[in-house]
């Protein structure tokens, strides 16, 4: 259930007679209030401090108009509904969010009215695909993607018609109500790379936000995924591995230095007595018992050897860098012998971690949830009939798991939301399947404040709906991409 | 509670006891009806009697005698599969002449098929079972109505002809070109055979030279449905303001050129219609619903998308009887939760007929 705020005009939740979001009246709380003050109340509820990051991601997406959309009504994170609605965006980011328009400028040539943009409906922040269809495969070249490949890297560069297939594709996305998107490569590599959050721009062309995800693919079934599962588990024990070998490279190299001063010392004082016995010369050459062909003098001091240096391994780099916490890790976990290694992954080393499909993995629930690992559920599943994605999505939330809900790497359009819907009447909460779409994902993904929900300095990419709410398809639905 | 009571009404009017019913008036008040256009409204009653609606409307006078019902919940016509292979263990085909009018469909099907109540459970209420669109004529289509068994409402729909070269086409004995095709679909005089006059054809194409073909051949006296195979956006604007039907994309086949053609078609005014049949394997009973689902959010008209899988569906087999809530209709309807392009919405009973055929579990 939505909850009340105290602070600003919200109602108790969706009106299941209200099909169409028709305004609801201001709280009788602000009412009592002279307007500029609960306007100022209002705004103050719903403001909050616009991250520089976003900035910055905006001005990466090319947006750069201001205006205000007028809407029946928007939801707010919490489950708060705000009616009337006015969302301000300045550059493709939210700037403000009221009940009340934005007042008039004053300029040099006068005092220049908002731009005001009405529409019918409700505004809801745009999905985030925790687990996105957009196609990257083959956007390097067609080379065999290596464990260091970046998604980020593969990108095209933000002019438009750079690539006009992919922003087909991203403008079908976006019309589905997708505003952000995980991509990462679908091939069976077990270290597939470092994939990425993109967000799109203005010529619906994805761009990169943040850093890379070291990606997984814990795939396969039966014996296969027990062998996965192990290969993954070896991969950061050779990981492990590596690094002590290097620690134990640098301490034999420290002890080679201190040999090779004692050595210097030692021949050098070598030399002297070579020079006092009355040989001729203080060359060590010349005195070299093979180079003379005279018998070995056994008294001549050994030169210390240079310990081997360990092989270069980037994937094992890689791996040491999620170790370290500088790499966020995704494993693709499609049984759950691969969930298990995974869990041990995380008790082990500490990683940041978020697990995609997680088949079989309510077992370890609780262990998931107690090490905070986020799990993202695949819709497409419904599709082929399997029934049991409602199940597994209420077992893990009844262990206190965050749940996101993607496209399982399939190119869904708009059925993404049909299928969220069919969650609700498999018995999931209506509330938390948006949730799963939305700042679920976008906290797993690291994009909290910026996507996932409607506030200041958040993204400007959002739907608009006419039915009951974004998964009824009775009634209006459009996404709305900033200009 | 209401729900329950009106369950329990309808429960001993099942098949074995339907002649008690006979000549009652059942008076329908659910929270909401599914118009027609569409859109659902709220304060309207549905007469019914002997299995079809005497009327619906806000202001009707209850006939005396006739008992009142309060429904919780969204009345809708059942859904229509417009082209289908459920209900049947072998498709209905016969491979070894070029022309085959005289076959049926209805020959393929099974009345004790377990798939009458899987669809049924889905809230489809009648299914279009085709001639497979091997053969340049392929035979008849027929219509059957789900349930706890199947029940033949029309057992000669439309009569199917097939110009997808796909299909007809044959490189030992021919056709091998659409050409060929056409010329021996010309030759044929599909107008001649019997019932063709008054129940139309339905036409499989992939090509616009087989739309005009089928056109000219036929001329304007005889009724076209079409069903649009390969690429229709290479074709789709011949088909301004009729009805066509289109498989249901399969898993991940949502492609930005599918979405964007299907939006166009509506837009330029083609009446589109979804079955849950398709040469790559059958969909999913639920998918239907998808569908329409899909359609709504993709053309922002829910009206169009709701007449996919109800009232275009049922001209584009030919039948005026269902598809949707309206007058002298048969009372092939679905009681749900919220309005039926709501993926959150329940199923809570099926009626067939006016028989409660199916109810949900948690509906008591």
């Amino acid at each position: 259930m939505l909850r009340t705020s105290r602070r600003c005009s919200v109602s108790s939740g969706p009106d299941p007679s209200n099909r169409f979001g028709i305004p609801r009246s201001v709280s009788p709380f602000f009412r009592h209030l002279p307007l500029p003050a609960a306007a100022l109340a209002i705004l103050v509820a719903v403001a909050g401090p616009v991250s520089t990051a976003t900035s910055q991601e905006a001005a990466a997406g090319g947006y750069e108009r201001t205006y205000t959309i007028q809407a029946d009504a928007c939801w707010l994170p919490g489950g708060r509904v705000l009616s009337p609605a006015f969302v301000s965006l300045d550059k493709g980011v939210i700037a403000r969010i009221s009940t009340t328009a934005p007042p008039a400028r004053s300029t040099v040539f006068g005092t220049q009215k908002p731009n005001i943009i009405k529409v019918k409906g409700t505004l809801a922040p745009s999905l985030v695909d925790a687990w996105s269809g957009l196609p990257m495969a083959g956007r390097d070249g067609g080379r065999r993607p290596l464990p260091q490949s970046r998604i980020a890297e593969d990108l095209p560069v933000m002019v438009p018609g750079a690539d006009a297939a992919l922003a087909a594709r991203v403008d079908a996305l976006r019309n589905s109500g997708v505003g952000f998107v995980y991509l990462g490569r679908t091939d069976g590599n077990l270290q597939r790379g470092l994939g990425v959050v993109t967000g799109f721009s203005v010529n619906d062309l994805p761009y990169a936000i943040g850093d890379d995800w070291l990606d997984f693919a814990g795939t396969g079934s039966g014996s296969a995924a027990q062998i996965r599962a192990q290969d993954l588990k070896t991969a950061f024990d050779n990981a492990v591995a590596l690094r002590d070998s290097r620690d134990d490279y640098e301490e034999k190299l420290d002890k080679y230095e201190e040999d090779l001063k004692k050595y210097e010392e030692s021949f050098a004082k070598y030399l002297e007595e070579q020079k006092k016995d009355g040989k001729k010369g203080g060359n060590a050459r010349a005195e070299d018992p093979k180079s003379s062909g005279k018998k070995k003098d056994d008294k001549r001091p050994k030169r210390p050897k240079r310990p081997a240096s360990p092989r270069r391994n980037v994937a094992g780099d890689l791996i040491l860098d999620a170790i370290d916490g500088k790499l966020r890790v995704r494993i693709q976990a499609d049984s759950e012998w691969v969930v298990a290694v995974a869990v041990e992954l995380v008790e082990e080393h500490n990683l940041d971690l978020v697990l995609v499909n997680a088949i079989g993995g309510e077992a370890y629930a609780d262990s998931l949830a107690d090490h905070g690992i986020g799990v993202v559920l695949d819709l497409s599943r419904q599709l082929a009939g399997d029934d049991a994605l409602a199940e597994e999505f209420l077992a893990y939330r009844k262990a206190g798991v965050d749940v996101a809900l993607g496209s399982g790497g399939r190119d869904l359009g708009p059925m993404l939301l049909t299928l969220a819907g069919e969650l609700v009447a498999a018995g999931v909460d209506q509330d938390e399947v948006w949730r799963a779409l939305t700042s679920t994902p976008a906290n797993l993904l690291g994009l909290s404040g910026q996507a996932g929900a409607l506030q200041r300095g958040a993204s400007g990419s959002m739907i608009l709906f006419g039915g009951a709410h974004p998964f009824d398809a009775s009634g209006v639905f459009r996404s709305h991409q900033p200009k | 509670m209401i729900l329950a009571t009106y369950l329990l009404a309808f429960a001993p009017a099942l098949p074995a006891q339907q002649a008690k019913s006979q000549g009652l008036i059942w008076a329908l008040q659910p929270t909401q009806v599914v118009l027609p256009d569409g859109s659902a409204a709220e304060g309207q009653t549905v007469l019914i009697q002997d299995g079809r609606i005497l009327g619906v409307g806000t202001d009707l006078e209850l006939p005396s005698g006739a008992r009142r019902w309060k429904l919780d919940g969204v009345l809708a016509p059942g859904f229509v599969d417009a082209f289908s292979a459920y209900g049947t263990d072998a498709p209905a085909q016969e491979d070894s002449r070029v022309m085959t009018p005289m076959l049926r469909a209805y020959d393929a099907v099974d009345l004790g098929h377990q798939d009458w109540t899987e669809l049924c459970e889905a809230g489809i209420t009648s299914v279009h079972i085709l001639p497979q669109p091997n053969n340049i004529q392929a035979g008849w289509g027929a219509l059957v109505a789900s349930g706890g068994e199947g029940r033949m409402l029309a057992s000669r729909t439309r009569q199917a002809l097939s110009l997808v070269l796909s299909r007809v086409g044959d490189s030992a004995f021919g056709p091998s070109s659409l050409a060929g095709a056409i010329e021996l679909f010309e030759v044929a005089d599909t107008a001649r055979i019997p019932g063709v006059a008054d129940r139309g054809v339905l036409a499989h194409v992939d090509d616009a030279s087989a739309i005009r073909s089928v056109r000219r051949s036929l001329g304007k006296d005889i009724d076209i449905r079409w069903m649009m195979w390969g690429d229709p956006a290479s074709y789709g604007g011949e088909l301004k303001g009729e009805v066509a039907g289109m498989p249901i994309p399969g898993i991940g086949a949502w492609t930005p050129r599918g979405l964007e053609t299907l939006k166009r078609l509506h837009k330029a005014g083609v009446k589109i219609v979804f079955g849950t049949w398709s040469p790559s394997g059958a969909r999913q009973p639920g998918d239907l619903r998808r569908a329409a689902a899909t359609m709504s959010r993709l053309t922002g008209d829910p009206e169009a998308a709701m007449a996919s899988i109800t009232s275009h569906a049922a001209d584009f087999l030919g039948t005026d009887q269902v598809g949707a809530i309206g007058k002298g209709r048969r009372a092939d309807l679905v009681l749900w939760s919220a309005h039926p392009l709501d993926p959150s919405a329940k199923i809570r009973a099926v009626l067939i007929n006016g028989i409660a055929v199916h109810r949900s579990a948690d509906s008591e």
